[in-house]
């Protein structure tokens, strides 16, 4: 092994700065990558550390008055709880009335003894003063408004003017997709709200999700008289988790093709170095050196390099740990700044130190097997090229896709195939984002999708005001019900969907089957069959209790909008008379209105508006906070195509070094710069169209699966769209980057200088 | 077959031509004024040990290298201040260049090879294809057009990139120890190629350490570092080779 330590001791003296400059792509590369692994833990887990940190509520029950839900407080399975109420007003920003949460607290106690607010900008509110509000950051946004500033809020139909303190993070977006406003203890005194209150407890639990089904028993004892719970943590954790992961699983993704992009790099960096190093291998071997020392060789080189690729990809990593978490997670986060994942860093560093390894190991022992003098294929024929060629195209077309196309030897081999591999894959992930970015916009743009086929709701239906809307010839469906209530289906409390139409239909968009029509038939959405193992025709058990079930045949598979209880993909639908006369669900009444086709949209709105109050309906909540993910594949596509241009740009210009004969035969027989220069970008040219022909196809069938993947995983129709003009956007973007990456390969092409070349060669 | 030039004027003359290179050790003087003349139909052999500077003569006249001192004028044109560009459309008027370990693209067929200067020179498809299956006709490779150069022997080879240097017509052929990888049958299959060509009209500097190959010329240019030291009209007969 000594003659692979003085070797090895002279070609790290020869190359040291090469070795050091690949060390650091890998690092680089590696840190990125592990950044991003850790990124995506840390965006995955910012909600659990969220609530840990921040005393989140375990339950919410509500109940009719403020001095009912006391004696859920003093429950014994009660830590600690705090007193709201939700007042049915609305916030106006100029002339718009927003759909929000508006509650005052009752006793004061949220913020200190539970639900702590993290406050993003501000300070905390006085609770004697009358006029001071917190916003929740989706109310700030939704109210553009920011502290030191005066929000007005309409009142018994005169608007009352308060002062906004503070900025917190947002807890329940998926609860409260518009936001929350939060008013002291004082306003709450000041004001007589009468009938216009609805009250919540909000607890934290002794020994907090474990306690709950103890907890909800004592609740159910006193149920009706007193009060119904809402949700548990852990249903509405899971929501405003399942927003929060598509971000992290799309990272995962990216991560995904990043390592193999870098991969690819890594080994034609390995590769050059390799090949510089290998040209004196024939005269190693003559002098008595075995394959297995030149593999040990630059097994030994891979080694050095993986080390400080280690070190520069943890120093990396640690660098970038304060763009985590990111998206909604990131104003949750609990200690923002930067963080130290050991497992991520730990398993990132072995991932890159194995990945340099096994790269190094293949190019060392390709770079073997050629001192050995192994057969190894002739040069063959590039029929493409010579097809070109006799079509009479320019010298520079046929060389460049020749020399694109020409079956390489050892080192160059790898390059080349990475460089098609890299480009392929760059294109693949561009298609697959533009694909499914496009299906996203498809499902913000078609309502339908969603199951939301109305344009108005209120959570104040006044009925004696239903006629002038049913008789406004601009109103082509009315439907009073409830969407905000609960049952248990086979023992699963899933939100419940039960409406009563006063003109035209306002049913959910049907996946399969048919919507109940009859009181014993119950519709139930995706994931709800799923997670219950029923089809359409079987029969279950629908009741407000485990006790009290009514038999229902399962008749259709519909899309249940998200709303309060209901995430998309779930709940259950039944009829009016079902649930209100024969289940007796405890829950209030919305109004949902659709405007006819043609019909002005904001006109009738503020109609509706003046009768009843509510507001325009926007996205659900899910598939708006999915609209975070929009952005990703975009970023993650971009950072990829990043590493692909890179990857060509290394593989032309070991292109270039490695037909650096050829290319001054070339210049012998007469290509001046500009044809030589010719050849390297059409060599690009080709590489990238290669690229684009795999690329474009299997990137547009995966962006296609990826999205009818997430649209099951929302509950939403799957209808994924092929955004085709954007699509042949990409053939002419290739192979425009192609060509300014091969710019420089291209120059260096220009002035190979003919004499030195062939005299050395 | 060469370009027209007026009878009366040399096809090469070099004047007080100097190349000085760089190197770890110093400065090395590879050329150290080298006067030269050559006329149409004219075969020079130029001779000299290793490091005498028969290569990079070779390579200033073809305009691949430029030269620190001196001019190179082919046939009327001189090839100093022309740029890298201007050089190369010279070559392809002027210079057919044989190597000594032939430089063939090796991924490319027979035929492509000999009719890519054509191409490159601007001639049409048809035509460089035409004039390409004449010269390998007249070399002696018709079967092989479609063949990858991979597949002939040495002295094949040598003739294939001899069919390459005369695509276009050249002013003047340049050969760089043509024989120097070929058996003893693959050089006298070249010489006799170079003869023949000689005979035909072709002007030919042909650079050489062998002394049997130098005396197909028609004359000898003897250099010592750097330096022409001797030329000398002494034609014999190739079959010296043979002996």
């Amino acid at each position: 092994m000594s003659a692979v330590r003085i070797r090895f001791g002279v070609e790290f003296r020869s190359h040291w700065r090469t070795w050091l400059a690949v060390a650091l792509l890998a690092g680089l590369a590696g840190g990125i990558l592990v950044a991003v692994a850790a990124g995506a833990r840390r965006t995955d887990s910012a909600l659990a550390r969220y609530q840990a940190t921040y005393r989140f509520r375990n339950a919410r029950v509500w109940g009719g008055n403020a001095s009912s839900l006391v004696a859920f407080e003093n429950l014994r399975q009660v830590a600690a709880g705090s007193i709201g109420a939700d007042l049915a007003f609305q916030a106006r920003n100029g002339s718009f009335a927003h759909e929000m949460s508006i509650y005052a607290s009752v006793d004061g106690h949220d913020g200190v003894k539970l639900d702590r607010w993290k406050v993003l900008a501000g300070r905390r509110p006085n609770e004697n003063r009358v006029d001071e509000a917190l916003l929740d950051s989706r109310a700030a946004r939704t109210l553009d408004a920011k502290p030191g500033d005066t929000i007005r809020l309409s009142l018994f139909g005169r608007p009352v003017p308060l002062k906004v303190v503070a900025v917190v993070a947002s807890t329940d977006p998926v609860g409260n997709p518009a936001g929350v406003v939060r008013l002291t203890p004082a306003f709450y005194r000041t004001y007589p709200f009468g009938p216009y209150a609805d009250f919540h407890l909000d607890v934290r639990l002794k020994h907090g999700a474990a306690s709950f089904p103890a907890f909800r028993r004592a609740v159910d004892s006193h149920h009706g008289s007193h009060g119904w719970i809402q949700y548990d943590q852990l249903q509405r954790s899971s929501e405003n988790q399942s927003s929060i992961h598509e971000l992290a699983r799309a990272l995962w993704l990216g991560i995904g093709a990043g390592t193999l992009l870098t991969f690819l790099l890594l080994a034609q960096s390995l590769s050059r170095l390799s090949a510089a190093a290998s040209g004196q291998y024939p005269t190693l071997r003559a002098i008595g050196m075995t394959s297995r020392q030149l593999v040990a060789l630059g097994l030994a080189r891979a080694a050095a390099l993986a080390l400080v690729s280690v070190a520069v990809a943890v120093a990396i990593a640690l660098a970038l740990s304060p763009l985590a978490p990111i998206g909604y997670a990131r104003e949750l986060e609990p200690t923002p700044g930067f963080d130290v994942d050991p497992l991520a860093l730990g398993l990132g560093a072995m991932a890159v130190l194995v990945a340099v390894l096994s790269a190094g190991a293949l190019v060392a022992w390709r770079a073997a097997a050629r001192a050995r003098g192994l057969p190894t294929a002739g040069p063959a024929r590039v029929r493409t090229a010579d097809a070109v060629a006799r079509w009479g195209l320019p010298a520079p077309v046929s060389t460049g896709v020749r020399l694109a196309l020409a079956r390489r030897k050892g080192a160059n081999a790898l390059s080349a195939g990475s460089a098609v591999a890299g480009v392929t894959l760059a294109v693949v992930v561009t298609a697959a984002a533009l694909t499914f970015s496009a299906s996203l916009h498809h499902l913000f743009s078609t309502p339908r999708l969603f199951g939301q086929n109305w344009d108005y709701r209120t959570d104040t239906p006044n009925e004696a005001k239903i006629s002038s809307a049913t008789n406004d010839r601009a109103v082509s469906a009315l439907a009073i019900g409830t969407d905000k209530g609960s049952v248990q289906v086979n023992g699963r409390e899933v939100g419940l969907w039960a409406m009563e139409a006063f003109k035209g239909s306002l049913a959910p968009t049907v996946l399969a089957g048919r919507e109940p029509r009859e009181d014993n038939e119950v519709a139930l959405g995706t994931k709800t069959m799923r997670a219950l193992g029923v089809r359409v025709g079987e029969m279950v058990g629908v009741g407000r209790a485990p006790t009290n079930q009514m038999r229902m045949r399962v008749v259709g598979q519909v899309v249940i909008p998200s709303n309060y209880n209901t995430q998309l993909g779930e709940g259950a639908m039944i009829t009016y008379r079902a649930a209100f006369a024969r289940l007796s669900i405890p829950t209030s009444r919305v109004l949902l209105a659709r405007i006819r086709p043609g019909a002005s949209q904001a006109r009738t709105l503020t109609k509706l508006e003046q009768l009843f109050g509510g507001a325009a309906s926007g996205l659900p909540a899910t598939v708006a906070n999915f609209g975070g993910v929009n952005e990703l594949p975009a970023a993650i596509s971009s950072v990829l195509v990043a590493i692909s241009l890179g990857a060509l740009a290394q593989a032309l210009i070991v292109a270039v070094r490695s037909r650096r004969r050829d290319l001054a035969v070339l210049k012998t027989l007469g290509f001046d710069r500009r044809q030589v220069l010719a050849t390297i970008v059409w060599q690009a040219t080709t590489l990238a169209a290669i690229g684009l022909l795999i690329g474009v196809p299997v990137g547009d069938a995966l962006g296609r699966w990826a999205w009818n993947l997430s649209a099951e995983q929302l509950g939403v129709l799957p209808e994924a769209v092929t955004p085709i003009p954007l699509l042949l956007l990409i053939v002419p973007g290739a192979i425009v980057l192609a060509n300014v990456v091969a710019i420089f390969p291209a120059r260096i092409a220009a002035r190979t200088r003919p004499a030195l070349v062939l005299r050395a060669e | 077959m060469a370009s027209e030039l007026p009878a009366v004027q040399p096809v090469l003359r070099t004047f007080r031509l100097r190349k000085t290179f760089d190197s770890e050790a110093g400065k090395v003087r590879a050329l150290r004024g080298v006067d030269l003349e050559l006329s149409a139909a004219e075969f020079v052999a130029v001779m000299g040990p290793s490091g005498s500077g028969k290569s990079t003569l070779l390579n200033l006249v073809a305009g691949l290298d430029t030269p620190s001192d001196g001019e190179v004028v082919l046939g009327s044109e001189p090839l100093g201040g022309k740029d890298e560009s201007q050089l190369a459309h010279m070559r392809r008027r002027h210079i057919g260049f044989v190597f000594q370990f032939f430089n063939l693209l090796e991924d490319t067929s027979v035929l492509e090879n000999v009719a890519l200067p054509a191409v490159i020179a601007g001639a049409t498809r048809a035509r460089a294809e035409r004039r390409a299956r004449d010269l390998l006709d007249l070399l002696g490779l018709p079967n092989k057009a479609q063949d990858l150069p991979g597949v002939l022997s040495g002295g094949q080879r040598q003739r294939l990139a001899i069919a390459r240097a005369l695509a276009n017509e050249p002013t003047l052929l340049l050969a760089d120890e043509p024989t120097g990888a070929l058996d003893t049958a693959g050089g006298l299959e070249v010489l006799e190629l170079f003869r023949r060509l000689h005979a035909g009209g072709q002007a030919i500097l042909l650079v050489t350490h062998d002394e049997r190959v130098a005396e197909a010329a028609t004359r000898i240019v003897r250099m010592e570092d750097g330096r022409v030291v001797a030329s000398t009209r002494e034609p014999r007969a190739v079959t010296a080779l043979e002996a």
